[in-house]
């Protein structure tokens, strides 16, 4: 059941995986993971892979509020893929779609 | 008639999975939707990370957790003997969090509310704080039943 986060570079984009179920238990490691890749890959594209995620909470819209000032700071962009129909109401509920567009790559 | 359901467990972030998998098991014996289950569990994680990271500061502590079925409705109660809330109106409001030098979003109330059909919040400060979520599962049976009765009127 466990699905651990990670992330990849795949072109342009630096990918971010996360797990099964983004919430307060998880997600100080998915802000770990994403800020250890920043450092070493910089924050030109970043992608949040929800493939692997069947629940969120707004624990999961904490920590991707927090990525935003990050990387708006460095003047990156957030993208957001893989959401199921969960994921996406909440994502659309917490109004973050305004500052990370859905994409699909 | 009357039944229920208690759970205690320790302040630990990795219990909030936990609970919310027990109580939306619990419930499923009204053969909710897919649906309504994650709405509970949703609001049930949203209160039970309250009660770990800011009733008890993320400290040792404990979380009590009961849940009521009477028909079809379900009540769900989280309680906790932490800091408590002062201003719970205040805490309450939209993307209002106690604890901005955390990442919150201050959302947590807000998806409470949206995803249950009451939430009802009793804190004293400085002795903890009592979340009960309310949500009734109208019966499909039932829903479809009506639907064939008025049906059968039409005809
Ligand atoms: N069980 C609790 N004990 C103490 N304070 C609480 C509790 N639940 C909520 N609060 C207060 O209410 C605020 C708002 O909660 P919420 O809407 O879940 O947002 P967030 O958790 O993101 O801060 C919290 O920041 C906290 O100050
Ligand atoms: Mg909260």
């Amino acid at each position: 059941m466990k699905t651990e986060s990670g992330y990849q570079c795949v072109g342009e984009y630096v990918r971010i995986y996360l797990p099964s179920e983004v919430d307060e238990n998880s997600c100080p490691q998915i802000s770990h993971i994403a800020r250890e890749c920043m450092k070493k890959q910089g924050v030109e594209q970043l992608v949040f892979d929800f493939s692997n995620t069947v629940f969120m909470d707004s624990a999961g819209i904490g920590m991707l509020l927090a990525r935003y000032k990050e990387v708006s700071f460095e003047k990156g962009k957030i993208f957001l893929t893989g959401e199921n129909e969960r994921v996406s109401r909440i994502l659309k509920m917490s109004g973050i779609y305004t500052i990370m567009p859905h994409i699909h790559i | 008639m009357c039944e229920t359901m208690q759970l205690q467990v320790d302040s630990d972030s990795r219990n909030i999975s936990f609970v919310r998998a027990v109580v939306a098991a619990f419930f499923s014996r009204l053969d909710p939707t897919v649906e309504e289950l994650e709405d509970v569990k949703t609001a049930v994680s949203e209160a039970v990370t309250n009660a770990i990271i800011h009733g008890y500061g993320n400290g040792p502590g404990v979380v009590e957790i009961k849940c009521t079925i009477i028909g079809k409705e379900t009540s769900t109660m989280i309680q906790d003997w932490g800091v408590g809330i002062a201003d719970v109106k205040k805490a309450m409001e939209p993307l209002y969090t106690g604890r901005p030098d955390l990442e919150r979003s201050g959302m947590g109330f807000s998806f409470m509310e949206a995803f249950m059909d009451t939430v009802c919040v009793e804190s004293t400060p400085g002795r903890g704080t009592k979340v009960i979520l309310g949500k009734i599962f109208p019966d499909v049976a039932e829903g479809w039943k009506q639907a064939a009765a008025s049906a059968g009127e039409r005809v």
